[in-house]
């Protein structure tokens, strides 16, 4: 079920702004129609729980202060379960409390968005300055095989466009989404465009039959995702992190019950992976190197590109918006030219780009704390050109 | 044309509120800006620094490079920052003592602004950051005062407007006044 | 006339209604007091209908054997992960107030791994109802020593005898905010049973803790005997005292010991949503989009 919002929903903060990232990612999250936040302070996404606790009460949505990030995860969870777009927002170390009820969230299909605005780890690590090395964690950190969407936004504008798009797909595919920005682009000013024209609202499916009849909660339909009943519905349903079967009943002892269902929840999510890749291409077409970027990272790249534009090195560019999933196809066509991967971490989207480009990638890497500069990028491109 | 300024002070001083004024006129102007801090390890009174880039294009690297403006109004500041300071500088005179050769350099034109006194004359030490804001707008080329001044009044409490438009126009005349006694030594030589 | 065995066992029992049916079996051992635990919880939702219409009714469990009770119980029903019960129903009620919401679930769940989350729920006071069946052991993962197991009780990792002293619920529930507090045991079936039909009309964090037995893992190693030899020994050692100190009602399970039981504490505190409410009034008519 898709919509239009309404143009005049006082939620909407219509216009142009100079916000910040943390604060376009909230704004993004109401005009999504999130109305319930659950979270704890964490830096640097802290600003992110101030506007939700500010605006959330305006628009009569709730705002949790919860005791950790275990129970926040899990409160999103529950909140969802109730009919709510919920959210909540961290950093790495309340990312890492968060994976176990992730599990939860995509074992029992249940729509939710987790932002994390990431800086140096491991650990307490560097709270006030930046990282990009949750990159793994996000597609492995929980236990179990899962499927994973996530948007690695490189500006405000992006943390309020793709905040609506991560609820959006979480309402679609019934399952967390995830938004991982970092540091520079959770606090930097930038023009933050609202327009409602181009805002496009998602809602999950809910049951085709009403309470008293026959109704299976995980019994898909042909996409693969189950229509949802919520909490008091009177569908009188069954949810649980166990191994279940359509009913919702735990099957945990059948092995071809876990392989059914959870090759459906894979599949739900892959089998349209060509509809939920994003990327941004850069000069690509004449390009013999080729920088692979994301996030903040992208930017210092794209400034490099020019400057080496500007020397005559033909220079292109691959963002990756979704970094999972992962644009294989896009990446494995670029394997002749030569890839340069910067990132802020010890090389942890490189991983994944050498396994589709089947070659070493030429890596940056910064361990955190301090966004690769331009000229580190340039240098790279011009050793390798 | 990107251009980069730099804003230096303590906290306290209202330093990231000049940058967020400063990049909010140049959107309302229909230029790109980005703003981004930086902070001492104190958690308060420390020293702070906007960064500010605008561009006729879309921005791609947010952070400051080289800063072509740089202005201070903390010694501390000052001293984490001076191995960066480009072509023009400004610096409160009452508030920061410049390194000799800081203020000689070749191919660099150094102001010696005002605002904390102008401030101090309104009885108000807060709004030492849109005084300062007059005197960039009138010694730079950045924006024209008409818009600053509007990101300015839209972007302080409604109670404050008065304070805060004097402020900003002393700063500016404060600025202006600077900027001919410059030209003036300038014809003379 | 020969019994027709097959018409004895094809008749329903009387909270067929509310059991899932195609569940049963559940996997509780012979002589644990879960049953009596989710009887009452029945007869208490049964009760309640007229008030609160039975969709409208939520069972939130964690994990163990009485995290199992989501499962069995023919209402809305949430199998949440270890210790995560209680956050997950505040989540729930937050955003849909109508729900009433009880959290039945263990005591290693709720005071051990989710003990942080307990005395949160109960400071916010947020409108769930809190039944934890304690019996005093990790029972589903074969008795090990948990946060209520009684100083130098013998579990399979306190072979020797348990070096910590186990939480005197009512106390700590009471202490953090909880604005009805009850103890009772699975003797007590129409006690315990009231107790959940008053946590029902109250506002609030209401915490009924059961005392249940556990022959499998506990009874047997701490002689407390067959599960009925320990209702027997809750008949000799209950006391009821509604105003007893809380501080003093601790439990040692040894034979020689007293159990108290009641309806310890029962008083008016504005919920969560209560001022909830107030704030949203505040944040709309301080008015503006910021």
């Amino acid at each position: 079920m898709s919509a239009q919002v309404q143009a005049t929903d006082q939620a909407i903060l219509v216009g142009q702004h100079f916000m910040s990232g943390d604060d376009a990612c909230a704004e993004g999250a109401i005009a999504a129609g999130c109305r319930f936040f659950a979270g704890y302070p964490i830096t640097p996404s802290s600003e992110i729980a101030e506007r939700m606790a500010r605006r959330l009460p305006q628009v009569g949505g709730i705002y949790l202060q919860m005791e950790d990030e275990i129970a926040s995860m899990a409160a999103i969870v529950g909140a969802s379960c109730a009919g709510a777009k919920a959210m909540t927002a961290t950093s790495g170390p309340g990312f890492s409390l968060m994976q176990e009820n992730i599990g939860l969230a995509f074992m029992t299909e249940t729509p939710c968005v987790i932002v994390n605005v990431q800086r140096g780890g491991p650990s307490t690590g560097m709270p006030t300055l930046i990282g990009q090395a949750d990159m793994m964690q996000v597609r492995f950190g929980s236990h179990g095989d899962y499927a994973v969407i996530a948007y690695a936004p490189a500006s405000p504008q992006e943390m309020f466009d793709y905040t609506i798009k991560a609820f959006n797909m979480a309402e679609r595919f019934r399952t967390p989404t995830f938004v991982m920005a970092d540091e520079l682009v959770g606090h930097t000013y930038e023009r933050v465009v609202i327009d409602p024209a181009k805002i496009e609202l998602v809602s999950r499916k809910r049951p085709h039959v009403k309470p008293g009849e026959r109704f299976w909660p995980f019994e898909p339909d042909p996409d693969l995702v189950p229509p949802m009943a919520l909490a008091g519905e009177g569908y009188r349903i069954h949810v649980t992190g166990l191994t279940h079967d359509e009913r919702g009943y735990p099957a945990a002892t059948e092995p071809e019950i876990q392989e059914r269902m959870l090759e459906r929840m894979l599949r739900k999510i892959l089998d349209r992976r060509d509809e939920i890749v994003e990327y941004e291409e850069v000069e690509l077409e004449d390009a013999e190197v080729v920088l692979i970027a994301y996030g903040s990272t992208a930017r210092a790249a794209l400034h490099a590109l020019r400057l080496a534009r500007e020397r005559g090195l033909k220079v292109g560019m691959l963002r990756l918006i979704t970094p999972w999933p992962f644009p294989d196809k896009r990446v494995a066509a670029l394997r002749e030219a030569e890839i340069i991967v910067p990132e802020v971490n010890a090389g942890q989207m490189a991983r994944e780009i050498e396994r589709w480009i089947r070659k070493p990638a030429h890596r940056v890497n910064r361990l955190g704390g301090e966004l690769l500069h331009p000229d580190e990028i340039l240098r790279k491109i011009e050793e390798v050109a | 044309m990107r251009q980069e300024i730099r804003i230096g002070g303590f906290g306290g001083q209202g330093i990231v509120l000049a940058g967020h004024i400063l990049g909010r006129a140049a959107i309302a102007a229909g230029k790109h800006a980005a703003m981004t801090q930086s902070y001492g390890p104190e958690m308060r009174g420390g020293r702070v620094a906007a960064d500010v880039v605008l561009d006729d294009r879309p921005i791609d690297y947010p952070k400051v490079i080289r800063p072509e403006i740089s202005v201070f109004l903390f010694q501390g500041a000052y001293e984490h920052h001076r191995q960066e300071i480009g072509p023009v500088l400004l610096y409160d005179q009452d508030l920061v003592q410049l390194h000799p050769e800081d203020a000689a350099r070749e191919g660099r034109t150094v102001y010696a602004i005002r605002p904390n006194k102008i401030a101090e004359e309104l009885g108000r030490r807060v709004v030492v950051n849109i005084a300062m804001l007059g005197a960039l707008t009138a010694l730079t080329d950045l924006l024209p005062a008409e818009v600053l001044e509007e990101a300015v009044l839209a972007s302080v409490p409604r109670k404050a407007l008065d304070l805060n438009r004097e402020a900003f126009r002393w700063g500016l005349a404060h600025g202006l006044e600077l900027r001919a006694q410059r030209k003036e030594v300038e014809v003379r030589r | 006339m020969a019994l027709d065995l097959r018409e004895v066992i094809t008749e329903h029992h009387p909270e067929d209604e509310l059991l899932r049916e195609d569940r049963i079996p559940h996997i509780w051992c012979p002589g644990c007091g879960l049953g009596v635990a989710v009887t009452a919880y029945i007869e208490a939702l049964k009760l309640a209908s007229a008030q609160i219409p039975l969709e409208k009714q939520i069972v939130v469990s964690g994990i163990g054997c009485t995290g199992r009770v989501a499962g069995y119980i023919n209402v809305d029903s949430y199998h949440t992960t270890h210790g995560r019960a209680i956050p997950f129903a505040t989540g729930l009620k937050v955003a849909n107030p109508e729900l009433e919401i009880t959290v039945f679930s263990g005591d290693g769940d709720l005071f051990a791994i989710g003990g942080n989350h307990f005395i949160h729920a109960a400071r916010r006071n947020v409108d769930i109802n809190v039944i934890c069946c304690n019996n005093f052991n990790y029972g589903m993962t074969g008795g090990q020593v948990g946060p209520t197991t009684p100083e130098m009780a013998i579990t399979s990792t306190s072979p020797y005898g348990n070096m910590e002293e186990g939480f005197n619920l009512p106390y700590l529930a009471a202490a953090s905010g909880a604005v009805f507090v009850a103890r009772w045991t699975t003797l007590h079936f129409r006690k315990l049973r009231d107790a959940i039909s008053q946590a029902f009309a109250k506002r609030g964090f209401t915490f009924i803790e059961v005392i249940a037995p556990c022959p499998t893992s506990f009874g047997r190693p701490n002689e407390l005997g067959q599960g009925l030899d320990e209702m027997e020994w809750y008949r000799e050692s209950c006391v009821i005292d509604h105003q007893a100190n809380l501080r003093e009602i601790g439990l040692s399970m040894r034979k020689d010991s007293k159990i108290v039981v009641g309806n310890f504490l029962d008083i008016e505190r504005p919920t969560f949503l209560d001022r909830y409410q107030e704030v949203m009034k505040r944040a709309q008519a301080a008015g503006g989009k910021r």
